[in-house]
């Protein structure tokens, strides 16, 4: 076997093993079939005997509320109503209204005054600076080449060496060229060239002239020194050139000429006559109206002031600049850098510093532009001298090795300006102190007089006209505006308008001005005061301003009131609102009025023609107010509302209770008419002829008769005529829809045919809180066995509650006497023969169980014998059998059961089975055997209960 | 010779076991498994994204069958030991068969499942099924009646009457992907072609006394059918119209998703949501919902009487006890496909050995009025790579304790597994089985 093989032998087994698992059903064959046995219960007999079973009495039932029976008998008592007993007494109420006072809102208005703009014409100035004469730096002594003895002497050559005398000779000229460093060419207005002679000849010098040259040989005007002699060898003669007028170019030739006195004894050889004297210049306080030269510093100094405008009429003491700015612009004729420092005392910078500042100015340049926003700076000038300080040095940059070309004529042009914000405006303070040009800050405006009405003309009772000035502008009152306001809608009782003069306003000023006395007269169309106001400054007084404030000038109008006003009334009606006390002992929630007049009798004592809308929020129509208009007369009238099947709804905490009546006065907007606002116009409010149909609240006492009633007593059953009540109740069941307390007083009378008579009341009942009356002494009423039983009393309707003439009160009377009586022996109760469907089949029914229970609730014993037979005439054959038989106590159960096997089932085999149960009771009995009387309750029963529990079996195999 | 009978087995085995069990392998152990590897799911269970894993060719054909049938109370061994016994039964007996039924009473389910035809082809994959659902309950009063009889005072209870089917056609298109990662994603778009549904409801009790009869009760039934309908002649006469058409008498829908992490040659996990938004809305013209209400109390003095009622007096007392009776036509009959939850997990080792278990959770629908849960778990084993044998468990929160197991062939472009489970016990005390078998050719 290989491999292969023996691997589909595996799985061929495993696949089996699944298989032997498989579910083991038999295949079910007939006999397979399993038999059992099954049951059906199946009723036969349910009955249950009650004492309805043993007496059937029409007067006795079973009794309200409890388990007990009881003879009972109801007496109707008629229905008595209320009737017309509501109503309350006349009410009278006299009430006066006004027309309301025209009102006039209070009305304010603010008026912002300023000054205008407070500036001064812009200034400027052009001021031109010559440099004038300049002044050089001193020049350091410089010497010139040496001047040789052979030079001066020429013969000397001839001398021999060795001591020799040198004779007396003139010097032969002798020249050499000098530079000055200083400056290539000067025209000296001033100034002192120092020029030496050091001999360091082997022989004196006499005196000696010295010749200045220009280079071209030609002498310079006035440039000859002459120094003395001798001069000694190894000494220096001195002598001065003063430079005035002389000008000297950059290089020129130094002459010497003169003489020598000789010497003796003069060792000669050629050191000697090599020897030689130099020429040493120097100078000082060297001035120049032009020069070519190194310039020194130079300063240019100058003061003046810029006038302002005459025209201006601001006089400025001092003043802070709001836009305002400084312009310096600088033309630099000159060949030197300078440096400008420029001061403006008249100006103030904002630190309280007078104002300077310093530019650099560069050599020869135009157009120089330094501007200076001015700007909470602050001009400070004599209110006399209307003009701006100013000062300034121009200092020149020394020109150090460079030689500059300048003239004393060469100049700075500086131009100052003084303007505004923008070229050409004006320079604008925001604090001026000084002189303000004369403003006129006059306003005007309305008032509006708000009102309901259009007011023509009104005198005032009271008002208050308020003007009120905070004057942030003027500090002080010197120099403060003055304001004459005028409103010509306000005349006193001069007829002259109103006017009021403010001097001086400064600061906070208040004035008030009683208007009582004073009439209003406008327009209809202009309903309004219109106020002119002047406002002038004064120019003759020096004074401060805070230009950027305002004044405030507030006018008030409050309280007006008029004694008098003739106009158009546009007003909302004119509502008054009253209450008429209702004195009444009842106090009504609500009343439904059957009839009743509500008299209104109204006297016009303003003379106004106007619609009067009245109403009286407690009477109520169909859920509506009373709400009525009567057109009112001149002469006023009586009006009559007929408040019948109105309902009258009041508050009940009032004492007294109230009615609150709203009336309206509308007059008529159309018409001009003059109204005294002092008078009234007078209402007499009657109510009268009150009566209602219900009332709703606390209710007066009402009293109502009840009719008597007087019912015949009978039908009292035979089988208790020998009884003795002794629970017995009689109770009167009212019924009433009286919604308050109804207090009861009721007598019952009962009296037989032999004339006894038995009396029960009741006083105080209140039937709407029980209306179960329990008549007190009903046995004794009832044992009197009576033949007529009389009721009679009344009805006193009083409290809290409604009422209406309709309500009534009514009631039942039922006497109730519960029973207790004797059961005789062995009384018979007669139960019918039921018929089952029970259909008993021996060959089917295996056997049966026939189930008898029965329950004995009764307070005496019963016997009960249980017959079935196949045919109910079987029963009266006597043949039948007897399936149960029981003796029972009071209050047993029992139980019993019979069992049939399928030979006693044959006995029964027939279409039906009929059952018929025997019951017979027996009273209770005392110790002697006498009878005593059994309770009856409505729950006693006898219950019998039979059924029977048939067991069939169920075999499937059985084709039977 | 031991091919044929190998043949003759498997046609066997294709006869008996006409269905299939939700587990397959392409090659070796798992190779490319399409549904869940877990025995006895009470319903068909395909995981998206398991058509790209078992892609393991870029066409192939599915043909798998499953049907199952379940009860709570009734096994073999319990109709071999009373009913079938051919021996009388006395009351201790039959008490003793019928504490075997709950009081719930009993359960009848059956659940078939069929891909009609399965088709797959590189991302893409469609197929069409069909799905029958029965589920019952028949209340054990009934079988206290019927074996104990009647008695007084006690109560025949039809609370918990029902009995409900539903079948429908899925068709599917799949589309799945591996997103990387080993991660293999599927979301399936099912339309839901309702063939009938029916369902009918019980409530009410008769009690009877030894001096009456009274009862209360009612009967709801819903169904859609096709042309078949009832038709209410009369109080309490009724006829039909029509025959049960299985044609296309409702439609819904339905969404698949799954994911399967490969985490290894040796470990794979899987996770899936089936019949998302699963609703079926059948058609108004053969939707019909039928009412019936009696509420009756006769005392045993009224029986008398009634025997001898004329047929206007009958009538009239029928009158009385039947308070609804009607039959409606609806349009708005909607049942629900339930949701279905699970995550398997499947385990190899070695080239002979797969563990596989998954956990399930199935909502409560119209049918099936209880959600079911499930643990189930098995192995399979390859001695030979072409004839793989599977053992597996399973416990549903339902219908108790599944085991089962089969055999397979697995061919070159053709795998056939047969599997056979019981639920409720084993062997004979088993009280329900399924059968699968799976066809699944390949190229």
């Amino acid at each position: 076997m290989n491999d292969r093989v023996l691997l589909y032998i595996k799985y061929i087994s495993i696949s089996f093993f699944f298989f032997l698992y498989s579910c083991d059903l038999t295949v079910p064959k007939k006999e397979d079939l399993a038999s059992w046995t099954t049951k059906l219960e199946v009723p036969m007999l349910n009955k249950s005997i009650t004492f309805e079973d043993i007496i059937n009495d029409s007067l006795i039932n079973p009794l309200d509320e409890t388990t007990m029976y009881a003879f009972t008998k109801e007496v109707v008592i008629d229905t008595v109503k209320i009737g017309e007993k509501l109503e309350i007494d006349n009410i009278y109420k006299t009430f006066s209204q006004t027309v309301s006072d025209v009102t006039v809102e209070d009305s304010q208005i603010e008026e912002r005054i300023g000054f205008d703009v407070v500036g001064i014409t812009p200034v400027n100035e052009i001021i031109s600076s010559q440099i004038g004469i300049i002044t050089l730096d001193d020049i350091p002594e410089k010497e010139t080449d040496p001047y040789t003895f052979v030079n001066i002497f020429p013969e000397i050559n001839s001398f021999p060496d060795g001591t020799n005398d040198i004779p007396g000779f003139t010097l032969e000229p002798v020249e050499n060229t000098f530079s000055f460093d200083e400056f290539s060419s000067a025209a000296f207005t001033g100034g002192t060239l120092t020029i030496s002679i050091e001999n360091n000849l082997v022989i004196p010098l006499g005196a000696t002239d010295i010749i200045f040259k220009n280079i071209d040989g030609s002498n310079i005007s006035n440039g000859t020194v002459s120094i003395s002699g001798p001069i000694n060898e190894g000494e220096t003669g001195t002598g001065d050139l003063d430079l005035s007028g002389i000008t000297l170019p950059g290089s020129i030739i130094v002459e010497v000429t003169g003489s020598s006195p000789g010497a003796n004894s003069v060792i000669i050889n050629d050191e000697a006559r090599n020897s030689y004297f130099t020429v040493n210049i120097s100078g000082s306080a060297l001035e120049v109206s032009s020069a070519t030269a190194k310039i020194p510093v130079q300063t240019i100094t100058n003061t003046d002031s810029i006038q302002l405008s005459e025209a201006d009429s601001n006089k400025v003491e001092s003043a802070t600049i709001q836009y305002g700015k400084l312009i310096i612009s600088i033309d630099n004729n000159m060949a030197l850098s300078s440096t400008v420092q420029m001061y403006i005392p008249t100006i103030l910078t904002p630190e309280n510093a007078s104002f300077q500042t310093v530019l650099n100015i560069p050599a020869n340049e135009s157009d120089i532009n330094h501007e200076v926003i001015l700007n909470n700076h602050s001009l400070v000038m004599d209110l006399n001298n209307q003009s701006v300080n100013y000062n300034y040095n121009v200092i020149t940059l020394d020109s150090g090795d460079d030689l500059v070309t300048i003239n004393s004529t060469d100049d700075i042009e500086i131009s100052i300006y003084i303007e505004g914000e923008n070229t050409g405006e004006e320079v604008i303070f925001s604090h001026f102190t000084g002189r303000v040009a004369p403003q006129n800050l006059g306003f005007e405006g309305t008032i509006d007089v708000e009102s309901e009405s259009s007011i023509l003309e009104a005198t005032l009772e009271n008002g208050l006209l308020e003007i009120s000035v905070d004057n942030y502008v003027n500090i002080t009152s010197v120099g403060a505006p003055t304001a004459v306001i005028i409103i010509p809608e306000l005349k006193n009782e001069s007829g002259d308008y109103f006017n009021v003069t403010l001097e001086n306003m400064s600061g906070s000023i208040n004035q008030s001005i009683d208007l009582d006395g004073y009439s209003i007269i406008m327009d209809i169309d202009n309903q309004y005061l219109s106020y002119t106001a002047d406002v002038t400054t004064n120019y003759n007084e020096v004074g401060s301003y805070s230009l950027n404030d305002s004044i405030f000038i507030q006018i008030n109008v409050t309280g007006l009131s008029f004694d008098e006003v003739r106009g158009y009334f546009y007003q909302d009606a004119i509502v008054d609102s009253n209450t008429i006390a209702i004195d009444d002992s009842t106090k009504i929630e609500t009343a439904q009025i059957k009839s009743g007049d509500l008299i209104l009798n109204i006297e016009n004592n303003i003379g106004v023609t106007a619609d009067i809308n009245f109403k009286i929020l407690e009477f109520l129509l169909n859920e509506s107010i009373l709400d009525t208009t009567i057109s009112l007369l001149p002469d006023g009238d009586i009006y009559n509302i007929d408040l019948a099947g109105y309902i009258l709804i009041l508050d009940m905490q009032e004492d007294p209770q109230t009615v609150n009546y709203i009336s309206t006065i509308s007059l008529p907007s159309d018409e001009e008419m003059t109204l005294s606002l002092q008078d009234s116009i007078s209402v007499n409010v009657t109510l009268s002829n009150m009566l209602f149909e219900s009332v709703t609240g606390d209710i007066k006492p009402v009293s109502v008769e009840i009719d008597p009633v007087i019912q015949e007593i009978d039908g009292l059953p035979d089988v208790i005529e020998d009884f003795e009540f002794t629970d017995v109740e009689m109770i009167i069941d009212f019924s009433t829809n009286i919604g308050i307390p109804v207090i009861l007083d009721l007598e019952i009378e009962a009296s037989n045919s032999s004339g006894e008579v038995e009396t029960s009341t009741v006083v105080g009942w209140d039937i709407t809180a029980d209306n179960r009356v329990v008549i007190p002494n009903a046995g004794e009423l009832i044992n009197l066995y009576p033949d007529t039983i009389r009721a009679t009393g009344v009805a006193n309707v009083s409290g809290n509650g409604t009422v209406s003439t309709s309500q009534f009160v009514s009631g039942i009377m039922t006497l109730s006497a519960p029973l207790k009586f004797n059961v005789p022996d062995n009384t018979e109760i007669e139960i019918d023969i039921e018929e089952t469907e029970l259909e008993l089949d021996g060959k089917l029914l295996e056997d049966i169980t026939i189930f008898f229970e029965a329950e004995n609730y009764f307070d005496f014993g019963t016997d009960i014998f249980v017959y079935a037979a196949s045919d109910s005439a079987i029963f009266e054959t006597g043949g039948e059998d007897t399936l149960f038989s029981s003796t029972f106590l009071s209050n047993d159960v029992i139980t019993d059961s019979l069992h049939l096997d399928s030979d006693k089932i044959s006995l029964f085999s027939g279409d039906k089975i009929y059952i018929k149960a025997d019951v017979s009771i027996s009273g209770n009995k005392d110790e002697n055997g006498n009878p005593i009387p059994s309770s009856i309750l409505t729950t006693d029963s006898l219950n019998m209960t039979i059924y029977g529990r048939i067991e069939v079996l169920v075999d499937p195999s059985d084709d039977n | 010779m031991i091919l044929k009978s190998i043949v003759n087995f498997l046609l066997v085995s294709i006869i008996f076991f006409i269905d299939q069990l939700p587990a397959q392998t392409v090659n070796g152990l798992k190779g490319g498994s399409l549904y869940p590897a877990s025995i006895g799911g009470n319903s068909l269970s395909i995981n998206p994204a398991n058509f790209w894993i078992s892609k393991k060719s870029s066409f192939s054909i599915m043909l798998p069958l499953s049907l199952q049938l379940h009860n709570n109370s009734v096994s073999p061994n319990w109709l071999n030991t009373y009913l079938l016994s051919g021996q009388y039964m006395d009351n201790e007996t039959v008490n003793s068969m019928l504490d075997e039924i709950p009081d719930s009473g009993l359960l009848l389910n059956g659940h078939g499942n069929i891909m009609l035809f399965g088709l797959s082809y590189k991302r893409l994959a469609i197929y069409v099924g069909g799905t029958v659902d029965v589920y019952g309950t028949i209340p054990k009063s009934l079988f206290e009646t019927g074996f104990q009889g009647i008695e007084f005072e006690r109560n025949i209870d039809l609370n918990n009457t029902q009995f409900g089917f539903q079948s429908y056609l899925p068709i599917s298109f799949i589309l799945s992907r591996n997103i990387g990662n080993n991660l293999y994603a599927g979301i399936g778009i099912k339309g839901l072609m309702g063939i009938g549904y029916f369902d009918m409801s019980g409530r009410g009790e008769i009690l009877s006394q030894s001096d009456n009869l009274s009862g209360v009760g009612t009967l709801n039934l819903n169904y859609s059918l096709g042309e078949f309908n009832i038709v209410r002649d009369s109080l309490l006469s009724y006829s039909t119209e029509g025959k049960f058409s299985p044609g296309i008498n409702g439609k819904g829908y339905a969404i698949d998703i799954g994911l399967t992490k490969v985490f290894s040659d040796s470990w794979t996990m899987g996770f899936t949501v089936q019949n998302i938004f699963g609703t079926i809305n059948w058609n108004g013209e053969s939707s019909y919902r039928q009412v019936l209400q009696f509420d009756v109390e006769l005392f045993s003095d009224e029986f008398e009487e009634i025997g001898d009622y004329s047929d206007s007096q009958q009538d009239s007392l029928l009158e009385a006890i039947i308070t609804e009776d009607n039959v409606y036509s609806i349009d708005n009959l909607k049942t629900i496909v339930p949701i279905k939850i699970e995550l398997n997990n499947e385990l190899e080792f070695g080239p002979k050995l797969l563990l596989f278990n998954s956990i399930s959770y199935e909502a409560a629908s119209d049918i099936i009025s209880e959600f079911q849960f499930e643990l189930s778990g098995g192995l399979r084993w390859l001695h030979h790579r072409r004839f793989p044998v599977t053992l597996g468990i399973t416990h549903s929160s339902l219908w108790g304790l599944k085991w089962g197991g089969g055999v397979g062939i697995h061919l070159s472009h053709y795998h056939l597994d047969i599997l056979f489970s019981q639920n409720g016990g084993f062997s004979n005390e088993a009280k329900g089985f399924s059968l699968n078998l799976i066809n699944y050719i390949y190229f």
